[in-house]
């Protein structure tokens, strides 16, 4: 068995196998298609949307091209861990709203927080134009020290710190949430190096990052039109 | 050329392990055309006892490889071999995601340990390299890298997505990728050929699309970590790839010495690494035809260079320099 090798162990190596790779994007697919399903099915019965939601999720799992993973892959390799936390919690959501289990605390009047959005704008717009060399700090490599990982445990800690804050108690259960999600990211990545080796990759893509100027516009809109 | 293969571009030179049979290897992309979905990988190798390249063969191919990764690959291209130092041999290859060479992605292959002295190599994918936020989108690599005094390397590639510049691969001893760096922010540079002059003073050889045409030229004075464009050099580029390489002290640069096209293919070798002077010309057709896409490699004091012939096959040849 091998064993566990952390960022800053100098012979580690920095890329996730080829069978965690391979297991690693089945899963985010799954989690991703599955929570589109569940988000386009929102309307209808439960047990279909619920079975179609898993039955998407059970076609990302299979092997070869006979997948959605496989074609996902193909165009943009792997969902950030973070998005597929997101999906995740979103499938969780959908599954308790009929048990009634959660639907007040995470379902209801919550929106993810402003700050948390522009912060992940932010720094989408950063990568990309580090991506097209447009600016003169190499951004992307960063991701892969460990500096970098401890940077981001911090930043997950301030996180939890910060979503304790709010006074609306579903809002603060909401917000708890996404830093979790941002937690057990930053953990899975060290532990597995999903999704492929570097940090920034395991916390945002470029679907969350299009996704966050959607919510931020979606609220603006909102607003002029109020 | 394997069988029933119309093209073949792009090849790459290595030393073979020193009890392999054959000295030498070469591998190249070959199929119906360029981005064709037929292309596949082909090796071949140079026998020690007959003094003969062995059959062409085909060792990679895109499905077989998609199959080995869990997503698929739309086309193949640029290999490029590297043996490390225990002596097991790499293959970094292009593989496209949906688009043109604009979505390339660098696939590291390994050989596998039943085959290390076999007299055919085969490979299997260790990792997709991690180089662009992008959906790990448009890095290609197409030159040999330079191997460092503790058995890591440096692999030269570049990005192609609207904008092309040259960055540099790290990996270690094993193969595992270490980093990556840009070369240049000028934004019309691509295929980075590496000089290196001492262990920490290099340069970089690059195609030029568009602009002067003329082979630009980067250098760095601390094995990598900081690089600064330099004027470029006094020698044409018709957009088309540069191959570099020292040779026991003399420097050796292959080229296409206009600016107009591809159809003359000549070494120059230089002292400084600036100012060069042609010492063969390889080869030189009509208007319209190509010898491009140079690969050197200094073995067993020769110099070994393939370059594309036509597009038709690959051609090689083999000097003796003279040691500086």
């Amino acid at each position: 068995m091998s064993s566990l090798q952390l960022p800053w162990d100098a012979n580690a190596a920095i890329t996730p196998s080829l069978t965690v790779l391979s297991i690693g994007m089945r899963i985010g697919w799954a989690l991703v298609l599955g929570a589109v399903s569940a988000r386009l099915l929102r309307q209808t019965q439960f047990s279909l949307r619920v079975g179609i939601t898993l039955l998407v999720m059970a076609f990302c799992m299979l092997p070869s091209q006979w997948s959605p993973s496989w074609w996902l892959g193909l165009a943009c390799q792997t969902p950030s861990l973070v998005l597929q936390g997101l999906c995740g919690i979103y499938l969780y959501q959908q599954w308790c709203s009929r048990h009634d289990a959660l639907p007040s605390q995470l379902a209801e009047n919550t929106t993810w927080p402003i700050n948390l959005l522009l912060i992940t704008i932010g720094i989408g717009w950063l990568l990309a134009l580090d991506t097209f060399a447009l600016l003169t700090v190499q951004l992307y490599p960063i991701g892969f020290t460990p500096y970098a990982v401890l940077a981001a445990l911090f930043f997950a800690c301030l996180l939890q710190l910060i979503s304790a804050r709010s006074d609306h108690a579903p809002q603060r259960h909401h917000d708890r949430s996404l830093a979790v999600v941002v937690l057990i990211s930053i953990l899975v990545h060290l532990i597995t190096r999903l999704p492929t080796g570097n940090l920034w990759d395991a916390l945002i893509d470029p679907w969350l990052w299009i996704l966050a100027h959607w919510f931020v516009l979606s609220r603006l809109k909102k607003s002029v039109f109020a | 050329m394997p069988p029933d293969t119309p093209s073949a571009h792009a090849s790459t030179l290595a030393p073979l392990a020193s009890n392999h049979p054959s000295l030498v290897g070469a591998a190249w992309f070959a199929g119906e055309r360029e981005s064709a979905p037929d292309v596949r990988i082909a090796f071949s190798s140079f026998n020690k006892a007959d003094q003969r390249w062995t059959p062409a063969v085909f060792i990679v191919d895109r499905h077989q490889m998609a199959n080995q990764l869990g997503f698929g690959i739309r086309r193949l291209g640029n290999p490029v071999l590297w043996l490390d130092d225990e002596e097991r041999l790499h293959l970094f290859v292009v593989g496209t995601g949906i688009g043109g060479w604009a979505t390339s992605r660098i696939i590291h292959l390994r050989q596998t340990d039943d085959t290390r002295d076999a007299l055919l190599p085969r490979f299997e994918p260790h990792s997709v390299m991690p180089l662009s936020w992008l959906w790990n989108l448009s890095y290609l690599v197409r030159n040999a890298p330079i191997v460092l005094a503790d058995g890591a390397v440096v692999l030269p590639v570049y990005f192609e997505l609207g904008s092309k510049y040259p960055a540099l691969a790290s990996l270690d001893r094993s193969g595992n990728f270490r980093d990556i760096r840009r070369i240049s922010d000028k934004p019309n540079l691509l295929q980075p050929a590496l000089l290196p002059i001492s262990d920490r003073h290099w340069l970089a050889y690059m195609r030029m699309s568009g602009g002067t045409q003329r082979i630009a030229l980067a250098e760095t004075r601390d094995a990598g970590t900081h690089w600064k464009d330099q004027p470029d050099l006094d020698l044409p580029n018709p957009n088309a790839s540069v191959a570099a390489l020292n040779a026991n002290g003399t420097y050796a640069l292959t080229y296409n010495p206009s600016t107009k096209g591809r159809d003359t293919l000549v070494t120059a070798t230089s002292l400084d690494g600036l100012r060069w002077q042609s010492a063969a010309e390889l080869a030189r057709g009509a208007i319209g035809d190509e010898y491009s896409y140079p690969a050197m490699l200094w073995h067993q004091n020769a110099l070994w260079i393939s370059y594309t012939d036509r597009r038709q096959r690959i051609a090689w040849q083999r000097f003796n320099l003279e040691p500086r």
